[in-house]
């Protein structure tokens, strides 16, 4: 009923514009035609998301899966070729430094000076490489359990690294290495998952320690009675002591910076 | 109604073709998917509606669009909100589509069962005239 009145004020209005009756009954039949085009309108959209969900469905595990591998070969290749740029620059810019202080050390006594205080400084510091007599001791995960312990006990946690340096430190090593990490200042060992951190660098069993100074004080405060090695061995830990003439101890390879201390000059 | 069902066929294989040149990336794929779920099922309510004569444009019009939106909204919100509702939006619209479906089949039967009567009732006349 309300089709057919509007029909008739389309028909009227239609009079009014003068058209023909024919195009008006064109327009009428084609206004069903109009809804159908409605109609078909919604189900092109259904149909192209059904279609496009299905298509991108049916092969996203591979996309996925394999965009992520990729990625992280990437990623990976990526930070690799970073890591050895800057190393490179860093090596450069270390060999420019030492360029100098060989150049300007040769004449001038206050610049020798200064160099003998750089040495020493960086001695003490550990960004130089060193050698002398020492200790090397040899840690390594004990294969099975001796004393109805644990099994976690018979592996050389960081706990048992930080003892043996510490034991190092107080029987006056001069400088300290885990698995070439140089021992300084500010390094830190820690437990990392499965693995121990120095400087924050990963190290894993076996671990080597090297320390340079008197090798008998060093040896003796090792193996005293009671002490480190004694408390290692109980544990289970494969340990062994070896006394060098000489031992070579890499600088520390990273970086320091101070960024809240200044120094105080009062 | 051949011509309706021409253009409407017309639309689908459009869309069905236009489908495969869409890729839908991963992350909105399950919008999409509930998007989908709710066209459907306002088409087959729709379809319900037409068996029983009372379809009418405008409501399956805004039934089709703002079911859609409204599925997609509620699986953002629920996103947000680290609940799943897109499982509840599922499991309705699931739902009132099988409804309709089972409304549409009755209608089906039923109208099959009715002609088939009817188809009885006048051979047993015809054999009652003839005889």
């Amino acid at each position: 009923m309300q089709n057919k009145s509007e029909e008739n004020v389309t028909k009227e209005k239609n009079k009014k514009k003068s058209f023909d009756l024919d195009k008006v009954i064109l327009f009428i039949k084609k206004y069903q035609i109009v809804s159908y085009v409605i109609i078909g309108f919604a189900l092109f959209f259904l149909s192209m998301m059904l279609t496009a969900q299905l298509k991108s469905m049916s092969n996203s595990e591979e996309i996925i899966q394999g965009k992520r591998e990729t990625q992280l070969a990437d990623d990976l290749i990526t930070l690799q070729r970073k890591y050895d740029d800057l190393k490179k620059q860093y090596d450069d810019s270390r060999e420019v430094v030492e360029e100098y202080q060989n150049n300007s050390a040769s004449n001038n006594t206050l610049i020798s000076s200064m160099k003998e205080q750089i040495n020493s400084l960086s001695l003490m510091a550990g960004t130089t490489d060193l050698k002398g007599e020492g200790i090397v001791i040899k840690l390594n995960d004990g294969a099975s359990v001796t004393s109805g312990d644990t099994r976690s006990d018979t592996l050389v946690h960081d706990s048992d690294l930080l003892t043996v340096v510490n034991e190092l430190k107080a029987a006056g090593a001069e400088a300290i290495s885990i698995n070439g990490q140089r021992i300084i200042a500010t390094s830190a060992i820690r437990c990392v998952g499965p693995v121990i951190q120095v400087n924050y660098q990963k190290v894993a069993a076996p671990f080597e320690i090297k320390a340079i100074g008197n090798a008998q004080y060093l040896e003796s405060a090792m193996t005293i009675k009671n002490g480190v090695v004694d408390m290692l061995k109980e544990y289970g830990v494969d340990i062994s002591i070896s006394r060098q003439t000489d031992i070579k101890i890499p600088r520390f390879e990273g970086t320091q910076t101070f960024e809240n201390a200044t120094v105080d000059d009062e | 109604m051949l011509a309706g069902i021409i253009i409407i066929c017309v639309f689908v294989i459009a869309g069905i073709l236009t489908g495969l040149n869409v890729v839908i990336p991963y992350s909105y794929s399950q919008y999409i998917a509930v998007a989908i779920l709710a066209c459907l099922d306002s088409v087959f309510g729709a379809l319900s509606a037409n068996m029983g004569k009372k379809f009418k444009l405008s409501i399956f019009l805004s039934g089709f669009v703002c079911n859609a939106l409204i599925a997609i909204f509620l699986v953002y919100v629920g996103s947000r909100l680290n609940v799943d509702i897109y499982l509840a939006v599922v499991i309705v619209f699931t739902g009132r589509l099988l409804n309709n479906f089972t409304s549409i089949r009755r209608d089906f039967v039923q109208k099959f069962d009715e002609k088939e009567a009817k188809h009885k009732e006048q051979k047993s006349k015809l054999v009652k005239e003839k005889n």
